[in-house]
């Protein structure tokens, strides 16, 4: 039994990491930064909590210590969520000790020898299994492993006063972003609209059909990024969200590779596109070819039927 | 130490990238600079400006293919480039594509800034830029959305999960930017033309002292998507519609 430290920022990925840990028969530590202990690593169920306490909340700065830390304790692994934060603090720990690192990792295991796991390469194209001998880190993303433990309030605790935090990055100010309101991850259903999608007004069939189906509507990057017409949070793809909703039905969508890499889990693909040859065409279970500006009411009153 | 460092690899097309059963086929594909790289290189012409008698700096770490993308990358407004030759062998731990990038930096003496890209668009591995500052002991600033100097402190605003934050970094430091950072254009004739006569730096990857990188095995298979691949063409919209909807009902997901 050794220990294997994780920092997430959401309470079930901190279960799903004890869980991981747990099951591969070591101790699972949790890593918290700043003034408190977040409530989501209070209640991770895991084995301790190692607390660097400061008046700094920025995990980030604490990459230095956490890597003497690691050093220090014999630590073999050290897994992070795959937020922005978390990212940061793994590759700038996993500098600090000249690790090997695994980023975005599915199917990770915890052997003796080390971590292993897969990863996609080549905007998703491809995958790449590794594996590590001895120390090294590994960023997750949402529902990379199957089990969670029950919500458990960890009882020890272990309080470092944390004294040689980065200040070289000083925080002048954070802005909420306004959130659009709408949690993609937990709709069955995702309508997406592409750029295909010639007018603005036509978005409103595509929430008609995101109301009766159940679901929710989401773009591609352009229809953010470029045109505005949703919030950036909205986005599918790789360097958007990702989902794995039961039905993901793109409209006007061409279905680039960076783009479908963001519903690969989707239980079911379908598509309605003009162009028989559009690469939708072929990572989909159902593609009709039509003009959405015709398919996309029929197929609102064939599901209002 | 007024220089402006752009880091950028030279990728393969992964368009171009053709998938038969488990097994690749990079032989018709292209090699590029990288997208994501081209923003960095973008940024660092444009962090330049505000940064009088400084000069916009490129540096990546390739095989002997990749001096392919020098001339490209200078005919991007970058005043030099700086090649770390690793012969033969392609590089893909990043412990040590990192540590060389850092080795020269350091060498160099000259940086106020490096820039990478969130991530390499082959591996994504988004390790880069916090490496580079480990190995240098600078401060590093990731997800960064917007991007000045003033003086000597560099203003940074990031744009996080849950909120956009601004930051103040000493300097020297290193930075990774987000693609949203601005929208490169292709180069024009002139610039090409020019590129021609900028400086070209070679190191090879051998003369940098680097620490081992050991004891990581991988392996690559295509990436097979199982889809059912009907196409729904025949008939009226109607007809079209309701073999859809038929179909999603079967499967469950309607
Ligand atoms: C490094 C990198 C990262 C990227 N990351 C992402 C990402 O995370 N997410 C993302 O979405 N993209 C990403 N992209 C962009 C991606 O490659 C594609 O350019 C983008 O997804 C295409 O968007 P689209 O399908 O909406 O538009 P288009 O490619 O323009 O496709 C529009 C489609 O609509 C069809 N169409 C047109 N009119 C109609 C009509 N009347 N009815 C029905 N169909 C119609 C057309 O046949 C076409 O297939 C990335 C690109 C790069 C290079």
């Amino acid at each position: 039994m050794s220990k294997i430290y994780f920092y997430a920022e959401d309470e079930k990925h901190s279960r799903i990491t004890t869980a991981l840990i747990q099951d591969s028969g070591n101790l699972a530590c949790a890593l918290c930064f700043g003034k408190e202990i977040p409530a989501s690593v209070k209640n991770s169920g895991a084995n301790m909590i190692v607390w660097f306490e400061a008046d700094d909340d920025s995990p980030e700065h604490y990459a230095k210590l956490l890597s003497e830390r690691l050093v220090e304790t014999n630590a073999t692994a050290a897994l992070f969520e795959s937020t922005a934060r978390g990212r940061e603090l793994a590759a700038h720990v996993a500098g600090f000790l000249n690790a090997p690192m695994f980023s975005d990792a599915s199917k990770l295991e915890i052997k003796t020898e080390g971590l292993s796991c897969e990863h996609t390469i080549y905007g998703g194209m491809m995958l790449r299994s590794s594996s590590a001998e001895g120390f090294a880190i590994a960023t997750t993303q949402a529902g990379f492993y199957e089990r969670e433990v029950p919500k458990k309030e960890v009882e020890e605790i272990e309080r470092i006063k944390a004294t040689e935090i980065d200040t070289r990055v000083q925080v002048i100010s954070r802005e909420d972003i306004v959130k659009a309101g709408v949690d993609l991850a937990a709709a069955p259903v995702i309508i997406c609209a592409g750029l295909g999608i010639s007018d603005i007004e036509d978005l409103a069939i595509l929430e008609a059909l995101a109301v009766e189906s159940g679901g929710a509507v989401a773009c591609t990057r352009g229809v953010a990024e470029d045109r505005g017409w949703f919030a950036a949070e909205l986005y599918i793809g790789i360097s958007g969200k990702i989902l794995n909703p039961d039905l993901y039905l793109g409209v006007g969508v061409s279905g680039q590779i960076q783009h479908m890499y963001g519903i690969r889990g989707a239980k079911t693909v379908a598509a309605i596109n003009t162009d028989e040859c559009a690469p939708i065409v072929k990572s989909s279970d159902y593609a009709l070819i039509g003009d959405y500006k015709e398919v996309a009411p029929a197929l609102l009153a064939a599901l209002k039927k | 130490m007024r220089n402006i460092y752009a880091c950028f690899k030279w990728v393969i097309d992964e368009a171009d990238i053709r998938i038969e059963g488990k097994s690749a086929d990079f032989t018709r594909a292209r090699w590029k600079i990288g997208d994501y790289d081209l923003n960095a290189i973008e940024a660092a012409n444009q962090v330049k400006e505000s940064l009088p008698g400084s000069e916009a700096i490129g540096l990546t770490v390739g095989d002997a293919d990749a001096k392919a993308s020098l001339k490209d990358a200078l005919s991007r407004g970058l005043d030099a480039v700086w090649h770390i030759n690793t012969g033969e062998s392609k590089i893909e731990d990043h412990r040590t594509s990192s540590q060389a990038l850092a080795a020269v930096l350091k060498q160099n003496a000259n940086a106020a800034l490096v820039i990478c890209a969130e991530g390499s668009q082959d591996l994504f591995g988004r390790q880069t830029a916090p490496r580079i500052a480990a190995a240098l002991n600078w401060p590093v600033v990731t997800s960064v959305a917007e991007l000045s100097i003033q003086g000597s402190v560099l203003e940074a605003t990031r744009k996080l999960e849950g909120c956009i934050e601004k930051v103040n970094v000493e300097l020297p430091a290193v930075v990774s930017v987000l693609p949203s950072i601005n929208a490169p254009e292709y180069p024009k004739l002139k610039a090409i033309m020019e590129a021609k006569k900028k400086p070209i730096f070679e190191v090879e990857i051998s003369e940098l002292e680097l620490k081992d990188a050991q004891g990581l095995h991988s392996q690559d298979e295509g990436y097979v998507m199982n889809r059912k691949n009907i196409v729904i063409k025949e008939g009226s919209t109607e007809e079209k519609v309701a073999q859809l909807v038929e179909s999603l009902k079967k499967d469950g997901v309607l």
